[in-house]
């Protein structure tokens, strides 16, 4: 799900840089002190998420959890992803330094997918069920299509990469989808008022 | 005597389930008093609602004389209270031992070598020194307990709420507890499932039930009174 | 970690080399053997845990290994042979740089670089949330462990796990609720201080600093 430090073109780079360093401002400087545990929180999930495995056959995926993160924190997501990946890059050298505004930009923003999706109401179960598994689904979907694009725009020989990683999503996509769908449910049969919207 | 604490009539509600209704306590000044009662039946609600983090159903509580209506009433007491959470975990804002003990120090505005002073001469006197530089998270239950009792104690609170102080700790440990809450010449409230700790520190025990809270006075030792009455600060006994 | 335990190369000094390293060498697009100078010198600090460092390099070069035979296979291999090396020399300059530290560490780093208290507050509830959340997980995988159930790709194993997940969320959320407490009960202000004083840079972090721009600037042995 990260790219790589030294795989990119400076002028992505950079790119990417720029863009995430306004959102990720933006979503900080309006961050308020009573809102700093929360975001600190599910920062944390997010960064833990990459160390739960779920088995798919012979092998297994991580869990990216930004759906959740995002239906939960919103546009303060920026903020928490940030902090999660900086650490991950850091400690783990999952991602860096210099592809971190690339990263940010990749995995935060289709978050917030996660948060209009959790803001609808849905009438009937089967629309709730499908509701929340898009939850999961659609913002790592989303991540995966903005990584292949990231990876093709470094260049026409990077194309082929970039193909063959939006496949390699695939599963991972449904994956996520399902654990959310029933991660949700739990949630909402053991402490409903956590899913409450305000 | 003056009160540190008046509370009448209260009553608490959680998820719409009434707790208990009409809580009277008076709580005079430097008392130390015990609040026992089964697990779930409202007694971190009870601190919590002395501390100001939530608001009864009901009833009248005053602290220190006056009245906390609301919310924002609490913010003129704030730095006279105390609060030690029944997790340990929670209490702790910064990482490392000394700089979490320093914290309201710091936050009040005093300078950094004060701070650091007090800092050291509580963690000296609870018999932490040791751990000054440590990672709060990384100690054992006893002794982050100890690490969030220095906390408290530092800011000098002129009402202090224990949330279940023994949880986790062996007899040696609750010993020392002991010793240390004996010393203290201030209000105190200790949440406690522990009754032989209890009866050595406090004047008065509450057992909490739906219908509210029955005192009895601790009558094990009438000795304990007068040493902790008398205490100001230094190891003399009269 | 202990703040009396000495890192050989003190960790806010280490964010800025990471740093300056990165950006630099990620610009390159012809590589030269003096680049990995300071490598050398931070790999002989962390000689001891060489082995383990190198582990972990070469499980981070599979996505990479991956890209760059997807170029090879292009005829592309000057381009191939440049990410690699970049890649290499930028994810060993953080792996020496940062085994060993952990999240309270980075935390304290970002305290020292004097960055504005919100964003060293966030750092520091986030290690502690990090910290708090992992030993859930630990436990959780115990469990599983004891009970003798072992995760397989069945929707039994997912809805233990997601059941798992909805745990942690909640957990995580109560203990965001408890943070607020304790700020508000103990007089937050919108800053997490500090008693220690600046910390003093040791011969060491001068010597990778110096070694650290001789990399970048010296250009001696052309690779490619
Ligand atoms: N955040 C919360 N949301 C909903 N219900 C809560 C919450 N906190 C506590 N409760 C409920 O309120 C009741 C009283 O809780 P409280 O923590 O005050 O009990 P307690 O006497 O301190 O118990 P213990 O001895 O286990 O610490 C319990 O039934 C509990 O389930
Ligand atoms: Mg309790």
């Amino acid at each position: 799900m990260h790219i790589s430090e030294g795989v990119l073109r400076p002028e992505i780079l950079i790119g990417g840089a720029v863009l995430s360093t306004a959102l990720v401002f933006y979503a900080f400087k309006t961050l308020k002190n009573e809102e700093i545990p929360k975001t600190a929180v599910l920062s944390a999930l997010f960064f833990l998420a990459s160390f739960i495995h779920i088995p798919l056959g012979p092998t297994s995926v991580h869990l990216v959890l930004g759906g959740i993160v995002g239906a939960l924190l919103g546009p303060r997501a920026f903020v928490a992803i940030f902090v999660a990946l900086f650490l991950q890059g850091i400690l783990f050298g999952y991602g860096g330094l210099t592809t971190l505004g690339v990263n940010v930009f990749n995995l935060a923003f289709p978050t917030l997918a996660g948060y209009f999706l959790f803001r609808l109401h849905p009438h009937t179960l089967w629309k709730k069920t499908a509701l929340w598994f898009c939850i999961g689904f659609v913002p790592l979907g989303l991540s995966a299509f903005l990584l292949s694009l990231t990876l093709a725009l470094n260049g026409e020989a990077f194309v082929s990469a970039a193909q063959l990683a939006f496949l390699a999503h695939l599963p991972v996509m449904f994956i996520e989808g399902v654990i959310t769908l029933f991660a949700l449910r739990f949630i909402e049969k053991v402490a409903p008022a956590w899913l409450e919207v305000v | 005597m003056s009160c540190s604490l008046t509370m009448k009539n209260i009553s608490a509600a959680r998820n719409g389930v009434t707790l208990y209704n009409g809580i009277t306590l008076n709580l005079s000044h430097k008392e130390k008093i015990a609040i026992i009662g089964p697990n779930g039946c409202g007694k971190t609600t009870l601190l919590e609602m002395i501390a100001g983090l939530s608001l009864p159903q009901s009833g009248l509580l005053e602290l220190f004389h006056r009245p906390m209506r609301s919310l924002d009433d609490f913010k003129t007491v704030r730095t006279m209270i105390g609060y030690l959470f029944q997790d340990s975990d929670n209490q702790f804002l910064a990482p490392i031992v000394e700089d979490d003990v320093a914290f309201s120090l710091l936050a009040q505005g005093i300078s950094k070598e004060e701070a650091a002073l007090k800092t050291a001469m509580m963690l000296q006197d609870l018999g932490i020194a040791h751990l000054a530089k440590k990672v709060v998270y990384h100690l054992s239950g006893g002794e982050k307990k100890l690490v969030a009792l220095a906390g408290v104690l530092i800011a000098e609170p002129k009402l202090m709420l224990l949330d279940e102080p023994t949880n986790g700790l062996d007899n040696a440990m609750q010993q020392k507890l002991v010793a240390i809450l004996r010393k203290i010449d201030k209000s105190i409230i200790i949440v406690s499932h522990h009754r032989e700790f209890l009866e050595s520190i406090v004047d008065k025990i509450y057992t909490m039930t739906q219908e509210g809270l029955h005192g009895t006075f601790n009558a094990s030792n009438p000795q304990k009174s007068y040493i902790w009455r008398t205490y100001d600060g230094h190891e003399t006994t009269l | 970690m202990d703040q009396t335990s000495h890192p050989p190369i003190t960790p806010c000094v280490a964010l800025l080399l990471a740093l300056v390293y990165g950006c630099t060498i990620a610009l390159q697009t012809h590589m030269y053997v003096s680049m990995s100078l300071i490598l050398f010198f931070l790999a002989w600090l962390k000689r001891r845990f060489l082995l383990i460092i190198f582990k972990r390099l070469v499980m981070l070069n599979t996505l990479i290994v991956f890209i760059a035979l997807t170029l090879y296979w292009q005829h592309q291999e000057h381009l191939a042979g440049l990410m690699l090396l970049r890649s290499n020399l930028m994810l060993l300059c953080i792996l020496l740089l940062f085994h060993g530290c952990n999240e309270f560490t980075i935390a304290i780093a970002m305290q020292r670089l004097a960055l504005p208290h919100k964003i060293t507050t966030l750092f520091f509830f986030t290690s502690k949330s990090i910290f708090l959340i992992r030993h859930e997980l630990v436990l959780f995988k115990n469990t599983l462990r004891i009970r003798g159930f072992t995760p397989k790709t069945d929707l039994l194993s997912y809805k233990t796990l997601a059941g798992f997940i909805g745990t942690l969320v909640i957990k995580a959320l109560e203990r965001s609720v408890a943070l607020q407490k304790a700020m508000l009960l103990r007089g937050f202000q919108g800053e997490i201080y500090t008693l220690s004083r600046r910390q003093s840079l040791s011969s060491n972090d001068a010597i990778a600093t110096l070694l650290t721009l001789i990399s970048l600037f010296w250009h001696q042995g052309y690779l490619l």
